[in-house]
C-alpha cells in the first residue's frame, strides 16, 4: 500500500477549495457557489481523500545478454494438460521463435504472433489471429500482462518459463541435446514455482521441459524437436497476412465475443 | 452515414440539417415519456457544459467503488451531487445496450441501434441490408461548436471509441475506427463538417488508427491504418498540436490539441505508471481540458462543453476484473471532483453517467470490516482482523456475524467453501472446477498471473456462466447532475433525456 492510505474522509475546507479554484485561471470555483447559494443550491462539495492502490506493476523484466543471440529456431511443443479430474489431454503446438518475433501456432485455429517492442526491448505486444472469426485482435503490454500474466518480452522469449527462479545456488544434474541444443536438468525445487523437471539452454535462453500447476491441474510442456530457421511469412504483420481479417483492440474484441 | 454522403453536406445543408434536427428533437425519436418537452429552459443557463461518463460503471460499480475509495459511510464526490435521475439504457434494437446507441442517444437524443453511432434507427448495424443509413442527427458537440462554443473530447479508451465517437462521428459499425478518426479531421473529404473548424480537444488512446500499419509509432506499436495515411501529421498541418507523452502533455499551451497516448486504449490506472512513454491520468486530461478551454473562451469564445469519458472500467469489467474496474471508477471521481473545483458551478452544469451497467455483483451480506463495526465482537476467524486492509473489505470474502454467540466468521457455499463479496454473473471467471477458497485460488483468468487472493490486482473474480468476455447488464444507471439546469435529472428517464438537459442549458 502506498502511503496516501487513509480510511477516512478529509473534508477540504471551502477556504482550501476557493483557493484551489483561483489558483486555476482564477476563476471562481466550488466554494463560491457554496456561499451564493446559486446554481449548486446549498450542497458543499467535499472532496475525499481516497484509499491507496495497489503498487503499480513492476517493470517488465530484464533480459539475459544470450536473449540478443538467440538464432532462429522451430520448435515442435507437446503440451499435456492433466486436470484434476478427468483424463488428461496432450497437443502439439509448433513455434517459431527470433530476437524479435515469436509466433505459436495455436490450437483452435488460432495463431499468436509476439513481437518485440522496438522502443524498449523489454516490452511485447502482440496479436491473436483467430481464423474462424477472421479476426486479428491487438493486444498491448497491458492486455497481455492482465489477461495473460506476460510480464515483458522474457517471458515470451522463454516460452512462459521465468529464468529467474532459477536462482544462484541451483546446480544442473545431467544434461541433453536437442537439435544441437544443449539443456541442462534442474531438479525440482519446492521453494518455486514449477514442480516435475526443468531442462533449461542458458545459451539459447530456452526450457526444453517444465511443469507449472494450477487449480485446474498440471500442465506440462516438453519440446520434442528443434529445428534451424523459421518460416519468415509467419513473422509478418498479420494484417498484411490477412488483409481481409478485422483488426480489433482487446476491449472491442471483448464487447462481443 | 457513409463517407459519400459526408462529402455532399456543407454549407446550406447544414443548417436546413440542423433545423430539422432540432424540431425532431421536440418530436421524434427518443422522447417517449420523457419531460423532453419541458419548456422551463427557453434561454441559456450554462455557459458551459462537462459531460462525464463512466462507461460500464453501473450503480453497482459506483457502489463498489465508493466502498473500495471512500468507505461504505464516505461520499464520492458524484454521490455529493444534488440532482439524480435513472436513465434507461435500451437502444432501439437491444434490451442491453453497448455504448454505441447509448452514447448516440446521449449526445442526439435519439435512440439507435447496437453498435451504430450517430444515425437514427432506421440504420442497421454495418448496413446489412445495403438501404442505406438513416438520418443523422446532429450531436450536442456538434450544435455547441455551431453556436461558437469550444468543444472537446477526453477519454482513457481510444479517441475514436464508441463513447467519444458519439460525440463527433456518424457510422453504422462502432469498429471502424480508422474511418471515425477521418471524420474529425478537417482537411478530410469525409470530415464532418457540422465541426466547423474542427474539434477544439481531443485526448485518449487510440494512436494505432492515426498511424499506417506499416509504421511502428513512438511507443514501438504498429499502426493500424491499411491506407497508408499518416493522420498524425494531417492533424499537425491542419493546426493541431499533437502530442503522445507526458512531456508533450505538459507543454501544450493552446488549441486544438490532438493527444495520442497510447497506441490503443490508454493503461488502466493501476497499470498507467508502467507505460513506456508515459501518460497522463484522467484526472490530469481532465484539468488540462478545462484549462485551455477556460482560458480560450475567456478570451474570444463564449463557453464550451467538454466530454470525458473513464472508458476503461467497462473493458476491466469485461474481462472479469474488478480492481481494475474500481480503481478506474475512483479516477473518474477524481476527476469529477476536480472538475467541480476548476469550474464556477454558477455557470456550469456538469453531468455525470453512464453508458450501461455490467453484470456486476455485491453479494452476501458482508458483515463490515472489524475497525468499522458499531460494536465490539466476541471472537473472530483469523483474516478478519484485517479484513478492511485493502478497499474495505469490498474486494475480500464475506464475512458474518453469528449473532448467538458474536464470533465472526467467513459466510460459505452449502459446500463449506468461502466465497468473494464481488463477483460476476458470466465472463471468464467460471471455474470450471469445484470452487475453492479465493483467498487460495490459483485461478490465471483468461491465462493470466496467479494472484495472492482477491485483493490482489490480478484476481478475476468468479463467474456463474462460462463466457470468454463478461457482458453488460440491461438495468437502468444513474445520472448524476450539479449547476445550473441541473434540476431537469429528476425521476425516471429515457438516456435520450440528458441531451435535452444539456442542450437546455446551453440554449442551444
Amino acid at each position: 500500500m502506498r502511503t496516501r492510505a487513509c480510511q477516512t474522509i478529509v473534508a477540504v475546507h471551502v477556504a482550501v477549495l476557493a483557493a484551489l479554484s483561483a489558483a486555476h485561471a482564477g476563476r471562481i470555483g466550488i466554494s463560491a457557489a457554496q456561499r451564493s447559494g446559486e446554481g449548486s443550491g446549498a450542497h458543499v462539495l467535499v472532496l475525499p481523500t481516497r484509499r491507496a492502490s495497489e503498487a503499480p506493476p513492476a517493470a517488465p523484466p530484464a533480459l539475459p545478454a544470450a536473449a540478443e543471440r538467440v538464432t532462429p529456431l522451430t520448435l515442435e511443443m507437446v503440451v499435456r494438460w492433466k486436470p484434476v479430474a478427468g483424463r488428461a489431454q496432450t497437443r502439439q503446438q509448433t513455434v517459431s521463435r527470433t530476437a524479435d518475433r515469436v509466433h505459436v501456432a495455436a490450437r483452435h485455429g488460432r495463431e499468436w504472433l509476439f513481437e518485440r517492442n522496438v522502443r524498449d526491448p523489454r516490452r511485447v505486444s502482440g496479436f491473436l489471429i483467430d481464423h474462424a472469426a477472421h479476426a486479428i485482435v491487438a493486444h498491448e503490454e497491458s492486455d497481455l500482462r492482465m489477461l495473460m500474466g506476460v510480464r515483458g518480452w522474457a517471458d515470451v522469449l522463454m516460452l512462459g518459463f521465468d529464468r529467474d527462479l532459477l536462482g544462484d545456488s541451483m546446480r544442473p544434474a545431467q544434461t541433453r541435446t536437442i537439435g544441437g541444443l544443449r539443456f541442462a536438468r534442474y531438479a525440482p525445487d519446492r521453494k518455486h514455482a514449477w514442480t516435475g523437471e526443468l531442462w533449461w539452454s542458458e545459451q539459447s535462453v530456452l526450457p526444453s521441459e517444465f511443469t507449472i500447476a494450477d487449480s485446474q491441474g498440471l500442465t506440462r510442456f516438453s519440446i520434442a524437436r528443434i529445428r534451424a530457421g523459421v518460416e519468415d511469412s509467419l513473422l509478418r504483420a498479420p494484417a498484411s497476412r490477412f488483409p481481409a481479417y478485422r483488426v480489433f483492440t482487446v476491449a472491442n474484441w471483448l464487447e462481443r465475443h | 452515414m457513409t463517407a459519400q454522403r459526408w462529402r455532399g453536406i456543407s454549407g446550406i445543408a447544414v443548417l436546413l440539417a440542423a433545423a430539422a434536427t432540432a424540431a425532431g428533437a421536440r418530436g421524434g425519436f427518443g422522447n417517449h415519456g420523457d419531460r423532453d418537452t419541458d419548456d422551463r429552459f427557453g434561454g441559456r443557463k450554462a455557459r458551459n457544459v462537462i459531460f462525464f461518463i463512466g462507461d460500464g460503471m453501473g450503480v453497482s460499480t459506483v457502489t463498489a467503488t465508493r466502498v473500495y475509495s471512500v468507505g461504505v459511510d464516505g461520499r464520492l464526490v458524484l454521490d455529493q451531487f444534488p440532482h439524480t435521475a435513472l436513465s434507461r439504457t435500451y437502444s432501439a434494437d437491444s434490451i442491453t445496450p453497448d455504448s454505441a446507441p447509448t452514447m448516440s442517444a446521449m449526445m442526439t437524443g435519439v435512440n439507435t441501434n447496437q453498435s451504430v453511432i450517430g444515425l437514427d434507427a432506421s440504420t442497421e448495424p454495418s448496413e446489412f441490408n445495403a438501404d442505406g443509413d438513416g438520418r443523422a442527427p446532429w450531436t450536442l458537440l456538434e450544435l455547441a461548436k455551431q453556436r461558437g462554443l469550444r468543444v472537446g473530447a477526453v477519454s482513457t479508451a481510444t479517441i475514436t471509441h464508441a463513447t467519444p465517437a458519439a460525440t463527433y462521428a456518424h457510422i453504422n459499425q462502432r469498429n471502424n475506427e480508422n474511418d471515425i478518426a477521418l471524420q474529425a479531421l478537417p482537411t478530410d473529404a469525409t470530415y464532418n463538417p457540422r465541426l466547423g473548424r474542427g474539434i477544439d480537444i481531443l485526448m485518449g488512446g487510440g494512436r494505432r488508427f492515426f498511424v499506417p500499419s506499416t509504421v511502428v509509432d513512438e511507443e514501438g506499436m504498429r499502426g493500424a491504418r491499411t491506407d497508408g495515411r499518416n493522420l498524425r501529421a494531417e492533424f499537425h498541418a491542419a493546426g493541431y498540436n499533437y502530442v503522445w507523452n507526458t512531456t508533450g502533455f505538459n507543454a501544450v499551451r493552446s488549441l486544438p490539441v490532438l493527444g495520442l497516448f497510447e497506441s490503443s486504449h490508454m493503461e488502466y490506472e493501476f497499470d498507467r505508471p508502467s507505460d513506456l512513454g508515459g501518460e497522463p491520468s484522467l484526472k490530469d486530461m481532465t484539468v488540462k481540458a478545462i484549462q485551455l478551454l477556460e482560458g480560450a473562451t475567456r478570451r474570444r469564445s463564449n463557453g464550451y462543453f467538454l466530454h470525458v469519458e473513464a472508458g476503461r472500467i467497462d473493458h476491466a469489467h469485461h474481462a472479469g476484473n474488478a480492481y481494475r474496474a474500481l480503481t478506474d471508477a475512483q479516477e473518474l471521481d477524481e476527476a469529477i471532483g476536480a472538475a467541480a473545483q476548476m469550474v464556477d458551478l454558477r455557470d456550469t452544469l456538469i453531468i455525470v453517467s453512464a453508458d450501461h451497467s455490467h453484470v456486476f455483483n455485491i453479494s452476501g451480506y458482508p458483515l463490515r470490516p472489524l475497525q468499522e463495526l458499531p460494536y465490539r465482537v466476541r471472537s473472530f476467524s483469523p483474516g478478519y482482523e484485517s479484513a478492511g486492509s485493502v478497499g474495505h473489505g469490498i474486494l475480500g470474502v464475506v464475512w458474518d456475524l453469528n449473532q448467538s454467540n458474536g464470533h465472526v466468521s467467513e459466510t460459505t457455499d452449502r459446500d463449506g467453501v468461502p466465497y468473494t463479496i464481488l463477483g460476476y454473473h458470466n465472463g471468464p471467471g467460471y471455474r470450471g472446477a469445484p470452487r475453492v477458497d479465493p483467498r487460495g485460488d490459483p485461478f490465471r483468468g483468461l491465462g493470466g498471473a496467479v494472484p495472492t487472493g482477491p485483493s490482489h490486482p490480478a484476481y478475476f473474480q468468479e463467474a456463474a456462466v462460462p463466457l470468454g468476455s463478461e457482458t453488460h447488464a440491461g438495468e437502468d444507471v444513474a445520472i448524476y447532475a450539479i449547476g445550473p439546469g441541473a434540476e431537469l435529472v429528476a425521476g425516471t428517464v429515457k438516456n435520450t433525456h440528458i441531451f435535452h438537459v444539456m442542450k437546455r442549458a446551453l440554449g442551444l
